[in-house]
């Protein structure tokens, strides 16, 4: 493979040229409520060939491998047709690697038979958990990926993915009153991941049927504190996606808004995104420009150190490359994406950070998040009114929001409880979606934020 | 495909192929530059068996590995969920002839060409302010789909898309405005100029921020933002959820639910429209299907399977999202019928309200119970039946069913959404906003 790829690379008239072959074979079983709703299996060959001809990018995706050198042609063609400046990409030493998987049980090895039975069991588990459970979801997922990268400096990376993915979703009933709450994990350490979730399972069983007893929240401003899960979708959602510098290689505004050296929240906060994190869903060897991976301070004791970069924003704005181009699949090109993203260790205890609040929200689990730029908005999958620093009664819907720059400055109190979370969900940006990533926070407490809600 | 056909019948006695493949040309714009242009091929295959009574399902992107398909879908269909359908025998003819889906010069659009139409597209919105930003991205597509089963039936039929995007950008010290528009539809032809002329009078109403206080007030919602209320009727209209019955919508049929100012329709019978077709993804003709009319529930939209399952006739509504998943219950292009007010008059209506242009957060929160929370992305202020300003670090949140009872008026003109929504402004009586300023 190794050779053919050069092969269709050499005597190219283009500044830089990758090509990336990828084959996959999945499985996917989805029950609903005791009974199987889905199970299906799918294999899949495709590539892609990218071309860089004079700053333009030229980009084919296709199914079929054959014709690899008129396919590479192809591309130089229709980049011609945009260069019209120097070509800018960061200097990268060329790699030659072959990467195993490392993943325990390999879960091409485990028959449907002991899947299904697997799922069937965890489906069991949520919906004999209480009457109110009306129904459930429980889907599986996985997928084990073969990538060829190789491109025209010489660099030539295979790469096996294994991925594994479980998600349950628990539906209470109340009348017409329908709650729902989810869990979900995710994995490239093979099949034992997917075992030994009967607590998850039941753990969503029990917030949905909890959601039902809870009130609605109160719309206003709070001090709230966010447990890991939900404080790292906010760093990843509102801090993480800002830092990407394909958003600003070219858009002097949004440089000078994200100005590095420049003071963004107390000294107590510190956020790291880092892709070479041993064994994390985010994490591989190289992204997928064959640039290493490492650990990237983005913000450093409140000060803005530093953005995730592809070869090109990196080499645009006179920086090193910082391992962060990731492509879904051979779909899509590289773009600058985050890895495991998290907020580092505080010095508060959990409980310390409660103290002194009079009226405000404890928000956890999430339902999702979303973002442009400065603004953000998140979900909460579970929530509870704090008085007088104690815990009162549990709320539902709530839905936190704000600017992100007033929202940094606002974070006052940091714990020494940091968790990386492994969901099974993944990062959403360009129609890429969903891409395994990590995000991971202690709990951390944020004065005036925006709840929505009734009033 | 024919010849594919006839090896899947002496292996499988009940089964049928369907098969995709795609090409599109997306010429994307960057920072008011051309930055990137992409071919992209896709091929996809996909065998639905049922076997000792069992559905089984597998998927691929090569006719190479039909054999490999049959296997694995009959090793699936093991443990495979129970049929109550069977494949139908004929496909109702007519439609092909009906619905006209395919337009030779999208086909044929050049590069050039739609290079020539992003210039003109980026010179337009600087000519505003020469200090914005400006993505945009024109797309052409055209398709081919094809069906068989094991029963002698078939169908095929092509289509093809013309896409543009465009995002507005104005970044200013610790502020930032972010407009998105596009159209989308399967002709080549058609005007640009409303699209542009909203851009532009958008970035006009966006130029002042004003506050707004946390209350409850008049709401206008702009067909883009009109989704927010439009989910939780698509989760809960769906036949696998009244099934399972997890839908607050369940045994509702006939009753009035919302203002009878309200009609909603599930429509895959529009000419050129994003997700017509002459059949669903399972060989039944689409249909102009009521959802919600006057007010009303009319009907839950279903597949062959939830059909059967729940003792009702398939609606023509089994769609698969991609090749490699099987049909599920699935709208087709969703309309809001058009009520008698202009979007002026509504504006001239409010003393004080918002309008509502786009939104963050779509569909995260609790979808099914019918509530929503989301930031306001894009809003203005209405302040004495004048647009004052662009809003900022504003919520709304309510119940989608109970926003539909509130309604004072649907707008008179309904517009395209993503190539498959039609929907019209909506003016909603009292919605709750929450704001820190």
């Amino acid at each position: 493979m190794r050779n053919r790829l050069a092969k269709a690379l050499s005597n190219q008239k283009a500044d830089y040229l990758e090509i990336r072959l990828e084959d996959y074979e999945s499985t996917h079983i989805r029950f609903q409520g005791k009974d199987m709703e889905k199970i299906s299996s799918s294999q899949e060959m495709g590539g892609n060939v990218r071309a860089l001809v004079k700053g333009g990018w030229g980009f084919i995706t296709f199914n079929r491998w054959e014709d690899l050198e008129n396919k590479v042609k192809q591309a130089i063609e229709i980049a011609a047709l945009i260069g019209n400046q120097k070509s800018c990409l960061a200097e990268t030493e060329p790699v030659v690697e072959y990467l195993q998987a490392d993943c325990g049980r390999d879960f091409r090895k485990i028959g449907l038979k002991d899947k299904s039975a697997m799922m069937k069991n965890y489906s069991n588990i949520m919906v004999s958990y209480s009457s109110k459970i009306q129904s459930s979801i429980a889907d599986y997922t996985d997928q084990y990926t073969t990538v060829h990268f190789a491109n025209s400096e010489g660099t030539y990376i295979r790469h096996e993915r294994p991925y594994l993915s479980v998600h349950f979703t628990a539906i209470a009933r109340d009348g017409d009153d329908v709650q729902m709450a989810h869990e979900s994990t995710g994995s490239i350490k093979g099949y034992d991941s997917a075992e030994q979730l009967s607590s998850m399972a039941q753990k969503a069983a029990r917030r949905a049927v909890n959601l039902l007893k809870a009130k609605p929240v109160q719309g206003g401003e709070y001090t709230v504190i966010l447990d890991p899960v939900l404080a790292g979708v906010f760093i990843h959602e509102a801090f993480g996606h800002l830092s990407e510098a394909d958003f600003l290689y070219e858009d002097s505004r949004m440089k000078s808004l994200m100005q590095l050296g420049k003071k963004v929240s107390s000294p107590e906060l510190s956020v790291v995104d880092d892709g070479s994190l041993p064994g994390l869903l985010g994490s591989s060897r190289y992204d997928d420009e064959g640039i290493l991976t490492r650990k990237n301070y983005l913000i450093k004791k409140g000060i803005l150190t530093g953005r995730l970069h592809s070869r090109e924003t990196a080499a645009r704005m006179g920086e090193t490359a910082t391992g962060n181009a990731r492509a879904l699949n051979y779909h899509f090109k590289p773009i600058v994406r985050m890895t495991n993203t998290y907020i580092e260790q505080g010095m508060t205890s959990y409980r310390d950070l409660f103290n002194e609040i009079k009226k405000g929200i404890y928000a956890r689990h999430f339902y999702g998040g979303n973002t442009t730029f400065e603004m953000f908005t998140f979900s909460a999958g579970e929530g509870y009114m704090i008085e007088n620093g104690r815990l009162v009664e549990p709320v539902r819907d709530v839905t936190l929001s704000g600017n992100l720059f007033d929202t940094l400055y606002h974070i006052d109190g940091i714990g020494n409880d940091l968790k990386i979370i492994e969901s099974g969900g993944g990062c959403g940006k360009n129609g890429q979606s969903p891409l395994p990533v990590t995000f991971g926070s202690p709990h951390i407490r944020i004065q005036n934020v925006v709840v929505g809600g009734s009033r | 495909m024919k010849q594919i056909m006839e090896k899947i019948k002496q292996k499988v006695p009940s089964g049928e192929l369907f098969r995709v493949n795609y090409k599109s040309t997306p010429v994307d714009y960057e920072m008011n530059q051309l930055k990137s242009i992409n071919i992209e091929e896709t091929e996809g295959w996909a065998l639905r068996v049922i076997h000792d009574g069992k559905i089984g399902f597998s998927s691929s992107t090569s006719h190479n590995q039909i054999d490999g398909m049959i296997e694995k879908a009959l090793e699936v269909a093991q443990f495979g969920q129970i049929a109550q359908f069977d494949f139908p025998g004929q496909i109702t003819t007519g439609n092909e002839q009906k619905i006209k889906l395919y337009d030779e010069s999208v086909k044929e659009k050049s590069i050039e060409n739609m290079i020539e139409k992003g210039n003109e597209i980026i010179k337009r919105v600087l000519s505003i302010n020469s200090d914005l930003r400006c993505d945009t991205g024109i797309s052409k597509q055209d398709g081919l789909i094809q069906y068989g089963n094991t029963k002698g039936a078939s169908f095929h039929y092509k289509n093809t898309m013309l896409s543009y995007s465009v995002m507005v950008q104005d970044t200013k010290e610790n502020d930032m405005m972010m407009l998105m528009e596009s159209m989308q539809w399967g002709k080549a032809g058609l005007s640009l100029e409303p699209l542009l002329e909203r851009l532009e009078r958008k970035i006009k109403w966006s130029e002042k921020i004003v506050g707004v206080e946390s209350s409850s007030i008049p709401v206008i919602f702009a067909p883009k933002a009109m989704l927010v209320l439009m989910l939780p009727f698509i989760s809960g209209l769906n036949g696998r959820m009244i099934n399972k019955k997890i839908s607050p919508l369940q045994d509702k049929k006939g009753q009035l639910l919302c203002n009878p100012l309200f009609s909603l329709y599930s429509d895959g019978t529009i000419d050129y429209a994003g997700a017509s077709a002459p059949y669903d993804d399972e060989g039944i003709a689409m249909q102009r299907l009521p959802l919600i009319e006057k007010g009303v529930l009319k009907n839950y939209y279903y597949d062959l399977q939830s059909a059967a399952e729940a003792g009702e006739e398939t609606t023509g509504n089994g769609m698969r999202s991609g090749f490699h998943s099987s049909p599920s219950p699935g709208v087709s292009n969703l309309i809001v019928t058009e009520g008698k007010t202009s979007f002026e008059e509504m504006i001239k209506d409010i003393k004080e309200g918002i309008i509502i242009d786009q939104v963050l957060g779509l569909g995260q929160g609790n979808v099914l119970s019918g509530a929503f929370s989301n930031n306001v992305q894009l809003g203005f202020k209405i302040k004495n039946g004048k647009v004052a300003g662009r809003i900022k670090n504003v919520m709304i949140s309510g119940n989608a069913f109970d926003v539909l009872k509130d309604i004072v008026a649907v707008g008179s003109e309904a517009r395209w959404v993503s190539g498959q929504y039609c929907f019209p402004h909506l003016y909603v009586k009292s919605l709750s906003v929450s704001t820190n300023q």
